[in-house]
């Protein structure tokens, strides 16, 4: 079994060092299709392990070497293949499969082709680290080289300054959670003595609250930085600047999840702090409504896209708060499918229209582009959540949890946020695929992707049909670790009006989203027409002005503070200061050299002040000695 | 020839260069290369003849040299100085290999021998004479370098360096002589033996004056907020060797001196100075990673960084316990392979281009993958990326601090985003975007000779950070007597609290009371 | 009626005497030869001046095996006083001047050397020093003192340039002045006290418990003054750099080793035990003296432009340095005098005589003076093995180790320490540090500066000959070797120093 576990594992690594070869020599196939079969071999060896864990519900646990060791402190190179690694194990390799066959085709045409699957992979292989370590410190291995890997991507095309910019905001705004994650290791090390998953959740339940609280809250927030909740949130959106079948494998499938994978996997800590659980819950209601709110009126497909995987983010916290664990982690398996699916359309798109991003550039594509069309709707239902796709049964759980636990708001909220995905959704798909053929004023002719690229896609569009199928066996499997906890509403009727009151709602939304985005008379916007100008449409488009506040506000800031600490402080006053004292003694030889002028009278006389003053000196002494009583008397006197 | 190996590492450099002033101008580097190389083997068979799970010294040797003011030759080695002597040949020899073309390059490596041996010197002594003695010498042949070798401000820059050291470590001298008083009131007989000081065990008040006195020396070398002005300066003049072995090497002296002599001889008083110290520190950290971010000039932003890194040194240093300090010497190694290969690729930039300001490049990855690659790892590793050797050091520095104060720890921890910040933003200004300068079009990527430098340093990197057990394991066993020695001697019920007691047995227990 | 005095010959020892006598015969005996036969080689009585040294070494190395054997010796009345300071300051004093003479060996010929005279003038002049030091008679210290300052002057005179007569004058009229106030004060203890050697007068002092303190203070203080002339203590240092500029570099290397030596064992025969007996006065006074001496010189002898000048206030800022020990007056610190003394003589004897071979005999047009810095630019490209040496003196002044002055800082500031004097210690340590600037500026300019206008190499040894370079040779070896003569050094000094009571 270890066999299978090393070969997920490290195939992916294999594949990158062998794209990495070619590194420097112009483009070759070669470099991307060995990465893919490799990926595909590593696909089917947790393929064969989820089988294993479902089957028999062994879990295979290996340690490979050490890693650090000092004092009491001993951390291995050590992998746990259990239901929830092994889930996260599939998603990764499936997805990244997928995506590395598409990307032959997407890529063909760049000249850093190599080097894109060299970095392909090794994200692959990070992430898998993430998910199979079976300590935090592993974790954080993978959790940075993920990071890295990002980094790496979104600046993939680094001639495009915003490319650049943006790949540094992610690794940044990455790092000051990683921060509060490494607190949270840190703590949990001091506090139960290891890093070892099963050690350290075993030593939890005795401790005290408050210290489980603070690492509940430092744990997550190293969670909000990967999955980018408020206020983390910006970079997700700027990473879009990266090739787009990155955008699908990363910021839509898996590193961005890692957060989530995180809060499930340290479930038996949040279990023991449910008031962290439950801000956790409110945090990712907030992100989904916020999210969703900003992908109403944003102009960027894939901008559009991202968000509405920001806001997918925030139901699997919503769900993973209210000790759902299972059922985050079931969303996060069925997002992962038909968001990937979603943003891999988009690529299609980008590509028959030449990197155009904004939709209404667009409209009427479904004549040119048939297979693309299908397949992007019906991620778009998946997304939207109308039965019987894999999203009605994730989402919808989703919803029950938060209606049976009866935080009614968290209900609500994400209830409504239901009703605005399906709309933005379907703006786009209406946008792309029906109304007229806008892009004819642009002069460009469209023209469908390669055959492979849509084959290569086919599995997750199967999956993002029939996942929702799968639940019950997957909660079979997954409630072998996780807390089983059965979600259904108890009285039949209240249920019932939910489901359909909900399948009702969306899909009014869809409609209407139809109706506003087919009509013919759809121009471009030129930014003239009333609801341009209306409050909330400018708020929305400029994303609350968040980002435009961390520009001025704190990287400026930070810019000018570094200057005025450089040009005034470490310079005019630490530095100056050095230099004044050595200055003070040059100054006062320069200044008393004068006793020297080399003239016999003056030296005499400063012989004689000598003494003078020498003489004065002793003779006050000895007076003073000599009348020392008298003296002693006066001073008294004085009441000295 | 097993007992004299630390001699013979001390002196086979310098008497190598003494005799290089016969070998021929044209010879001299591959002299040079040979020498250092021998050096480098002798230093890993002193590796590979050490006994890791020894916590004593080892190879300790003994000669007279004034019995009656008690003062020994002694050196010796164990897991705290083995490694930074192995790093100190290994950067002597690939600096030498490495050499660009160099005026009067005769000189340059014969400087560099003499400065080898006194490297070697200071983390060999087991005397605080000796250790002082080769301490000074070291600023001689460094001011040599910088000087002669410099940029425009090298005279300023190189005068400075010597007199800011130099006035510091006096006053360290100061606290040695008084430490020899102290334990010659005790026994009744002179010693700057540290082994013999390890014994006595002082009051709290005397404690913390020698602490400072001490502390005033080992400062100015590190060189820690606010006596850092000196290393820019230093850095920026220094030709690219210069720098290298600056950064890799002699800045470690101040850090290692500090567990060396301030740890185990004033253990209540590094718990007493640990707080303003560690404020110190992340002072260090984050004001020097914003000044590296203003910078224009890449080898001032690499300068800065290292002493931003220093700062996290000494913040594991005084965790006082086994996690920090041994995560502080071994960030120690990291953080001198690292800068030290940042320099390096400075200076390959700087070869071709004889600029250093940042402004001046742009775009380089179309132009020198390899290096762009390279830098890039090395930068990576700068920031602390796991799986590289920064990575263990930095982590288990704060880890180790963490258990004295958890909110130092998370300003100091800072550090790993200021430090993203000042690194990427550099590495963007110079290797990403297009060439907008036509004098980058087309230059030539690194070379087999800085190939040669670099690839070791990439391996080191890499190797060290997936496996650094080789080094932890050992270092980690003289770490351990050090902070029970600690505990043993610490007076103070804070102190006793503060520094762990590892109950296991060593051989220096017992210990003398003055006066 | 008078009853005549009937004394021994054996109760005089006139052996006490021998060490002093052997030079003078020495001067004796070149003035006749002169007399004969006039126009011989200097070669000739620099060699004879080397013999009759080398004599008067071996007399007193036998006078320290009797010191040893029955410790301190009176002789002549008990005018005559051998203990260890005398026997220690007589080897200073000879072997220094063994080491000066040959300097006079140079390869340009110079005015002064031509006459005998010179060399006689020379040794009568260390017949004076030892004297000065080998007595505590008040009179007889007078004598010496004077006999040796004359002499000296003449010397100086004799290097035939105005700067030198205007030196030698200058000199002569403070010298004056100081002997004035040496003997005025030594007439102050004799009204006091009945008695002109210094250890009756302790006694005496010390038997009416220094009632009246005033009169000793004044004393003191004109005691003060003219040693202070003598150790160019500031405020009375200000001849110095003149004078030195005025004699030839040797001389001037000459000058800021043995007379200060011969003050300095004076000095502690006078005031030691004054402070020992709690005259807080004096103490306060020598503390603010040291540190003035050494600081204002330092700070003086950065703003230097001409290396003999810098050289020159380096001496009196060493000189302040070592007058800690008389101020600390421990065992420790007397014998750190020592130490530090004769590692001092080696080190600076050797820089001045690398400015001594290097003197041209006029000056070129682009220098102002004789010896300014930028004359030693870029010297390692000229003379790369001359440099080197200098830049060891240079460093070796400075107390870098492992180089020979080091390691009598070390044990100075040490005895500091143990003397209790902490704040002093770090005065004298920050001192050093300051000194490093010179020091160092010497050094920057011979090896990181590029030549004014191009040498070749010979300006830097345009003197040199075999027996200089052997000179600087012994002074290197000296300086950088010392490191292994210090313990036995030490164990010799200390013992000396213990057994004669200081």
């Amino acid at each position: 079994m270890e066999l299978f576990l090393y070969t997920a594992l490290f195939s992916p690594l294999v594949g990158s060092l062998f794209a990495a070869l070619f590194g420097a020599s112009p483009k070759t196939k070669i470099a991307g299709i060995v990465p893919s079969i490799l990926l595909g071999v590593s696909f089917l060896s947790s393929f064969i392990l989820l089988i294993l864990v479902m089957v028999t519900g062994h879990t295979i646990h290996v340690e490979m070497m050490t890693w650090m060791a000092t004092g009491d402190l001993y951390i291995p190179f050590g992998f746990v293949v259990d239901q929830v690694s092994v889930t996260m194990m599939i998603v990764v390799t499936l997805v990244s499969t997928v995506v590395h066959v598409y990307a032959i085709g997407y890529m063909e045409h760049d000249k850093g082709f190599n080097r894109f699957f060299s970095y392909l992979s090794a994200f692959v292989f990070s992430m898998m680290i993430l998910v199979m370590s079976d300590n935090f410190a592993g974790l954080f291995i993978g959790w940075e080289g993920v990071g890295l890997c990002s980094w790496l991507l979104i600046g993939f095309w680094y001639h495009k300054e915003s490319a650049s910019w943006a790949a540094n905001e992610a690794f940044i705004m990455n790092r000051i959670a990683d921060l509060g994650m490494l607190i949270g290791i840190f703590m949990i090390y001091w506090n139960t003595g290891t890093l070892q998953y099963k050690e350290a959740f075993a030593v939890m339940p005795s401790l005290e609250h408050d210290v489980l609280t603070w690492m509940g809250i430092f744990l997550f927030i190293g969670a909000m930085g990967k999955s980018a909740q408020f206020p983390l949130h910006t970079w997700l959106a700027d990473a879009m600047e990266g090739p787009t079948p990155v955008s699908a494998l990363i910021h839509a499938a898996t590193m961005v999840t890692a957060g989530v994978y995180l809060v499930v996997r340290a479930h038996p800590l949040y279990d023991l702090i449910p008031n962290v659980g439950l801000f956790i819950a409110s945090l990712g209601a907030f992100v989904a409504l916020f999210a969703a709110s900003m992908a109403l009126v944003n102009r960027d497909m894939k901008r559009v896209i991202a968000y509405s995987t920001l806001s997918q983010l925030g139901y699997m916290f919503a769900a993973a708060g209210l000790g759902a664990y299972w059922v985050a982690l079931f969303h996060l398996m069925a997002h992962a499918f038909f968001k990937a699916l979603l943003f891999l359309g988009a690529g299609n798109v980008m590509h028959a229209m030449h990197d155009e991003l904004d939709p209404f550039k667009m409209g009427g594509l479904r004549k040119v582009m048939k297979g693309t069309f299908v397949m992007m709707t019906v991620a778009s239902v998946a997304l939207a959540g109308i039965f019987p796709l894999a999203g009605f049964f994730s989402k919808d759980l989703i919803l029950e949890v938060a209606f049976v636990e009866q935080h009614y708001i968290i209900y609500t909220v994400l209830l409504f946020t239901a009703g605005l995905t399906a709309f933005y959704s379907f703006r786009l798909v209406a946008l792309i695929f029906h109304g007229e053929d806008r892009y004819k004023l642009f002069g460009i002719h469209p023209h469908e992707a390669y055959k492979f690229m849509l084959v290569a896609m086919s599995p997750l569009l199967i999956l993002a049909i029939i996942a929702g199928s799968l639940k019950l066996s997957y909660f079979e499997m997954i409630t072998k670790l996780l807390p089983i906890i059965e979600y259904h509403v108890h009285h039949p009727a209240v249920y019932w009006t939910m489901i359909i009151g909900t399948q009702l709602f969306v899909i009014t939304a869809i409609a209407y989203a139809y109706k506003k985005y087919t009509r013919k008379d759809i121009k471009v916007p030129d930014g003239t027409s009333k609801m341009e100008n209306s409050f909330v449409y400018k708020l929305l488009i400029n994303q609350y002005y968040i980002p435009y506040f961390y520009e001025t506000y704190i990287i400026k800031a930070y810019r000018d503070l570094s200057e005025v600490f450089w040009i005034k402080v470490d310079q005019k006053i630490v530095d100056a200061t050095v230099d004044g004292i050595a200055n003070v003694f040059y100054q006062t030889g320069e200044k008393t050299r004068v006793m020297q002028s080399g003239n016999l009278s003056t030296m005499l006389k400063w012989m004689v002040a000598g003494t003078v003053v020498l003489l004065s000196l002793a003779v006050v002494f000895g007076l003073a000695a000599r009348h020392s009583g008298e003296i002693k008397m006066f001073l008294s006197g004085l009441g000295v | 020839m097993l007992d004299h190996i630390l001699s013979i590492l001390i002196f086979f450099p310098a008497l190598a260069a003494m005799l290089g002033f016969v070998v021929n101008k044209d010879s001299m580097r591959s002299y040079g290369i040979a020498v250092a190389t021998i050096e480098f083997f002798l230093a890993l068979w002193l590796w590979f003849a050490f006994d890791g799970n020894v916590s004593g010294m080892q190879f300790m040797e003994q000669v007279a040299l004034v019995p009656t003011f008690g003062i020994n030759y002694i050196v010796g080695v164990d897991g705290i100085s083995l490694f930074i002597i192995i790093l100190a040949a290994f950067f002597t020899m690939i600096g030498i290999a490495s050499l660009g073309e160099t005026k009067d390059i005769k000189n340059m490596i014969i400087t560099l021998l003499f400065l080898q041996m006194t490297m070697v010197g200071v983390f060999a002594a087991l005397d605080a004479i000796v250790f002082y003695v080769f301490w000074e010498l070291s600023l001689v042949p460094m001011l040599y370098i910088i000087g002669a070798w410099g940029g425009p401000l090298r005279i300023y820059a190189s005068v400075k360096f010597f007199l800011y050291t130099f006035a510091g470590s006096l006053v360290m001298l100061v606290g040695m002589l008084f430490m020899a008083y102290f334990y010659y009131q005790a026994t009744g007989q002179w010693s700057f033996a540290i082994l013999d000081w390890y014994r006595l065990i002082l009051p709290e008040s005397f404690q913390i004056w020698l602490f400072v006195a001490f502390f005033i020396g080992f400062a100015i070398k590190v060189p820690m907020f606010p006596f850092h002005t000196w290393l820019p300066y230093a850095h920026g003049q220094a030709p690219t060797i210069g720098s290298v072995i600056l950064a890799a090497i002699l800045l470690k002296m101040g850090t290692y001196a500090f567990i060396r002599f301030s740890l185990p001889l004033f253990p209540d008083a590094s718990v007493y100075f640990m707080y303003p110290i560690a404020v110190l520190a992340i002072i260090m950290i984050i004001y020097t990673a914003m000044v590296a971010y203003a910078q224009k000039d890449i080898k001032q932003v690499v300068a800065y960084s290292s002493v931003s890194h220093m700062g996290v040194i000494i913040l594991g240093t005084f965790a006082l316990n086994v996690e920090g300090i041994t995560g502080s010497i071994f960030l120690m190694i990291a953080h001198g392979v690292v800068s030290g290969a940042l320099f390096f690729l400075v200076g390959v930039i700087y070869d071709r281009r004889h600029t250093k300001l940042m402004s001046e490049f742009g775009g380089l990855a179309h132009v020198m993958p390899r290096y762009a690659t390279i830098f890039g790892l090395m930068l990576m590793a700068a920031v602390g990326l796991p799986l590289t050797i920064n990575f263990v050091g930095e982590f288990l520095s704060l880890l180790g601090f963490y258990k004295q104060s958890h909110i130092l720890t998370l300003l100091a921890g800072i550090a790993i985003i200021v430090g993203a910040i000042y690194m990427l933003a550099a590495y963007k200004k110079m290797f990403f975007g297009e060439v907008t300068k036509e004098e980058n079009r087309n230059l030539p990527d690194v070379n087999k000779r800085e190939l040669l430098a670099l690839i070791p340093l990439v391996i080191i990197t890499v190797w060290l950070g997936i496996y650094p057990k080789p080094l932890l394991g050992t270092i980690n066993t003289s770490v351990e007597s050090v902070v029970q020695l600690m505990h043993e001697k610490a007076l103070s019920e804070e102190a006793k609290t503060r520094i762990p007691s590892l109950n296991i047995l060593i051989n220096k227990t017992s210990a003398k009371e003055a006066h | 009626m008078l009853s005549p005095v009937n004394v021994s010959i054996e109760s005089l020892n006139l052996m006490t005497l021998v060490p002093m006598l052997i030079p003078i015969i020495g001067a004796l005996l070149i003035i006749v030869i002169d007399l004969f036969n006039s126009d011989q080689h200097k070669s000739l009585y620099v060699m004879l001046v080397l013999l009759v040294l080398g004599v008067d070494f071996v007399a007193l190395m036998d006078s320290a095996g009797v010191f040893e054997k029955n410790g301190t010796v009176m002789g002549v009345f008990d005018v005559m006083l051998i203990d260890g300071l005398a026997i220690l300051s007589q080897f200073i004093i000879v072997g220094a001047s063994m080491l000066f003479i040959p300097l006079a060996l140079t390869h340009k010929r110079f005015h002064e050397f031509s006459y005998p005279e010179f060399f006689a003038l020379f040794l009568f002049m260390i017949a004076g020093f030892q004297f000065m030091v080998a007595t505590d008679n008040l009179i007889l210290i007078f004598v010496g003192l004077e006999t040796a300052s004359l002499a000296l002057y003449t010397l100086i005179a004799m290097h035939n340039r105005d700067k030198s007569f205007e030196a030698a004058v200058k000199y002569f009229t403070m010298g004056a002045l100081a002997a004035g106030f040496f003997s005025f004060g030594s007439m102050i203890f004799y009204a006091l006290t009945g008695s002109v050697e210094i250890n009756q007068i302790a006694a005496v002092l010390s038997a009416n418990n220094y009632e009246d303190i005033a009169f000793v203070l004044i004393g003191v203080v004109f005691l003060l003054a003219s040693l202070g002339f003598k150790l160019s203590m500031v405020p009375f240092h200000t001849w110095t750099p003149d004078v030195y500029e005025g004699s030839s570099a040797a001389l001037a290397g000459y000058m800021s080793i043995v007379p200060k030596i011969a003050a300095f064992v004076v000095a502690m025969r006078l005031f030691e035990f004054l402070i020992h007996s709690g005259v807080v006065w004096l103490e306060v006074i020598l503390y603010m003296g040291v540190v003035l001496t050494m600081t204002m010189a330092n700070i003086w002898a950065l703003v230097q432009t001409d290396v003999k000048r810098m050289l020159a206030y380096s001496s009196i800022s060493h000189a302040g340095f070592v007058m800690a020990a008389i101020l600390i007056g421990t065992t420790q610190s007397n014998s750190a005098l020592f130490l530090y003394w004769i590692l001092f003589s080696f080190t600076n004897l050797g820089s001045f005589s690398m400015l001594w071979i290097s003197r041209q005999k006029n000056l070129p047009a682009h220098q102002q003076s004789d010896h300014s810095y930028d004359k030693f630019a870029g010297m390692v490209k000229a003379s790369p093995v001359a440099a080197t040496i200098m830049a060891l003196f240079m460093l070796s002044l400075a107390g870098v180790p492992p180089f020979a002055l080091f390691w009598g800082k070390m044990y100075m500031i040490s005895s500091a320490i143990t003397g209790g004097y902490t704040v002093l210690a770090l005065i004298m340590a920050l001192n050093s540090a300051i000194a490093g600037y010179y020091y160092l500026k010497l050094i920057v300019y011979m090896f990181m500066k590029e030549p004014v206008v191009e040498y070749d190499g010979r300006v830097f040894s345009a003197n040199a000959t075999l027996p200089l370079k052997t000179i600087i040779g012994v002074a290197a070896i000296g300086t950088i070797f010392a490191f292994l003569a210090v313990n036995q050094l030490l164990d010799f000094i200390t013992v000396f120093v213990y057994n004669s009571g200081y």
